[in-house]
């Protein structure tokens, strides 16, 4: 699948800026039309008829020939038809930008970490996700503690009220996320959270013009058991927030048992930015909708020492100037 | 590519550091032209003539001969060098007591001011100063070795009054002390040297100056260091009820039930205390009574 511009046949992709489809070369608005008629497999762009590199779970790349971007049809449709999209709210140059200010003040890091040809080698990549619902019933018994203390005279005196605690609450999970891509890192996917689901919407494949993008990997089953570690840490803080107040509690007997929960597939917009030095990578993730960051910026040995050197002479100088110029004038 | 990479690395490293090049360039060119005016002012030559050229006065006779022409020779020398004179007195008279006022004529009964009057004196009268009659750069020390009535008082005039304040008097006191008894000569050298240190400008600044500018060099810089090598890393933002329905639980059953309780009770100690503290005071400048301005201070045996 290819989106070509019905006015000058360059390819569209979606601009997270306009929320709309877009020509780049002749700034038209929703001009496309779905080109098809490609090999199954896609590893011919019909734009060039270039031979595209497929990887197993791909379903969105670019031709490395005329950069155009290609949708692989059978891995959006049939079983791999993703039910909800959330577009990209972010573009590459608002991303650049969050980059360069969230790192701006690590002064040792490369000097070409934050430049323009390193910075635009970055891809807009929507990852697959199991989105995940759960309708649980949370029960929680306990012996809470209540203390107060008092003066009189020379007297100081300690009660400490002993209660029951009893709290049974029915909460509603909704759109758990567990990533189904092994190829980014869960650490790092899951600290990309969260994302505003009031921006999901029924899935459709000009969304995906303009980005890479992957088709789940593992079938929902396999990632299930990550969401529901994540429902029970939440289901277990609200229960502890729902008994607040008490200055200790004991736990006698805490439950959380799932009544109902089904799963959908799902495809979140992440920005990644490849960093390579000294022949190591420094992967940079960006949330496409939030702009939150992922990634640790590298440090340049010389720099450091170029920069902390320096910083030391100069204070040295000063320092040992101050008490002569104090003598002297 | 690594070319221009270089080239880059050098533009940020320029930029990054321009006001502190600015800042050392600036306090390096005022250092050398404060050291130089500093070193033309060393090389002034003696402006006043009318001093009488004779330095070591002992008239306690505690010094020999030999020690005297020692001192008078060292006393030269730092003179030349630190364009400053430097007298020694030594006498042996009673300036504490009614007694000691009626006979000598002092203006006081106490020790510390007819010390610091005849110092002062003796300056002024014999127009000591090398630079200025009587108000020129330069110092006295006195030396009193009347039993009972021990001790010695420094004098400074000019620029040796503006070098020193009351604590670089006392430190010089105490480099007279250490060999006040045992070599008088020494005493009255370590006088010269240790005024000539703080006329050195910077001298007196000592190594314990110069191991604290290190370490709060270092301590800066380490955290300069620590603050541009944090790692960024970002941070959990879920919140708990972030994927909950409604945003919160529904409550349908909350119980807290009274089980029992007991109560302790303890007496309370109560203790008292108290401080003390020390006072301490001082002085240095003053007016001489022929009007001329002298520092100093003494120290009694």
């Amino acid at each position: 699948m290819y989106f070509r511009c019905k006015n000058c046949g360059g390819n569209v992709v979606y601009s997270p800026e306009k929320h709309t489809m877009f020509c780049p070369f002749c700034e038209s608005e929703k001009s496309e039309e779905l080109a098809n008629g490609t090999s199954p497999e896609m590893a011919i762009c019909p734009n060039c008829s270039g031979e595209v590199p497929i990887e197993e779970h791909t379903s969105a790349t670019q031709c490395p020939y005329c950069d155009s971007y290609l949708i692989l049809n059978e891995r959006v449709e049939g079983e791999y038809t993703p039910k909800l999209i959330l577009p990209f709210q972010l573009g590459k140059e608002t991303c650049k930008k969050s980059i360069r200010e969230k790192f701006k003040k690590n002064l040792f890091a490369p000097t070409d970490f934050l430049s323009e040809v390193r910075l635009n080698s970055m891809q807009g990549v929507y990852v697959p996700y199991w989105l995940y619902n759960y309708n649980t019933h949370c029960s929680f018994r306990g012996e809470g503690t209540k203390v107060r203390s008092w003066r009189s005279g020379n007297m100081e005196y300690t009660e400490t009220s002993y209660y029951a605690v009893n709290r049974d609450l029915d909460i509603g999970f909704d759109k758990i996320p567990a990533d189904a891509s092994e190829a980014m890192p869960d650490t790092v996917m899951d600290l990309m959270e969260p994302y505003n689901y009031g921006q999901l919407i029924d899935f459709k494949p000009e969304y995906m013009s303009g980005f890479y993008a992957e088709k789940y990997n593992m079938p929902s089953d396999a990632m299930e058991p990550r969401a529901r570690k994540k429902m029970n840490e939440d289901a277990v803080a609200l229960l502890k927030e729902s008994y607040a107040g008490y200055n200790s509690v004991k736990v006698i007997n805490q439950d959380v048992q799932i009544l109902n929960s089904d799963a959908n597939y799902g495809l979140l917009p992440v920005w990644k930015y490849m960093y390579t030095y000294n022949g190591q990578e420094y992967p940079f993730y960006v949330n496409g909708q939030t702009g939150k960051i992922v990634g640790e910026a590298p440090t340049s040995k010389k720099k450091a020492l170029a920069y902390i050197g320096t910083f030391w002479g100069c204070i040295m100088a000063i320092l040992m100037m101050v008490p002569l110029l104090a003598a002297w004038l | 590519m690594d070319k221009e990479l270089k080239k880059e690395a050098k533009k940020q490293y320029l930029h990054y550091f321009r006001i502190w090049f600015i800042v050392v360039g600036v306090l390096l060119v005022v250092t050398v032209g404060a050291g130089v005016m500093h070193a033309m002012k060393k090389d002034a030559a003696r402006t006043n003539n009318t001093a009488p050229t004779e330095r070591v006065y002992d008239y306690a006779d505690i010094l020999t001969d030999a020690e005297e022409e020692k001192l008078r020779e060292y006393i030269a020398e730092k003179e030349a060098t630190y364009k400053a004179d430097f007298v020694i007195l030594t006498f042996s008279q009673p300036v504490e007591g009614a007694e000691a006022k009626e006979q000598y004529g002092y203006r006081s009964t106490n020790w510390e001011q007819n010390m610091m009057d005849i110092a002062d004196d003796f300056w002024d009268e014999n127009g000591y100063g090398f630079n200025k009659n009587f108000e020129g750069d330069g110092s006295i020390l006195i030396d009193n070795r009347y039993e009972g009535q021990r001790g010695e008082w420094l004098s400074t005039s000019g620029k040796v009054e503006d070098a020193l304040g009351t604590y670089d008097v006392e430190n010089v006191l105490y480099a007279v002390d250490t060999y006040y008894d045992s070599d008088p000569c020494r005493a009255y050298m370590r006088y010269i040297d240790k005024v000539c240190s703080y006329l050195d400008g910077g001298v007196q600044v000592g190594a314990g100056y110069y191991l604290g500018a290190f370490v709060l060099s270092i301590v800066v810089t380490l955290v300069y260091a620590a603050s541009h090598l944090g790692k960024n890393r970002a941070k959990d933002t879920v919140a708990v009820n972030a994927y909950v329905n409604g945003g919160k639980p529904m409550l349908r059953n909350k119980g807290d039930d009274f089980i029992r309780k007991n109560v302790v009770s303890r007496r309370i100690e109560t203790s008292s205390g108290g401080g003390g503290g020390h006072s301490s005071g001082g002085g240095g400048h003053h007016v001489s009574r022929s009007g001329a301005s002298h520092g100093g201070g003494g120290h009694r045996h």
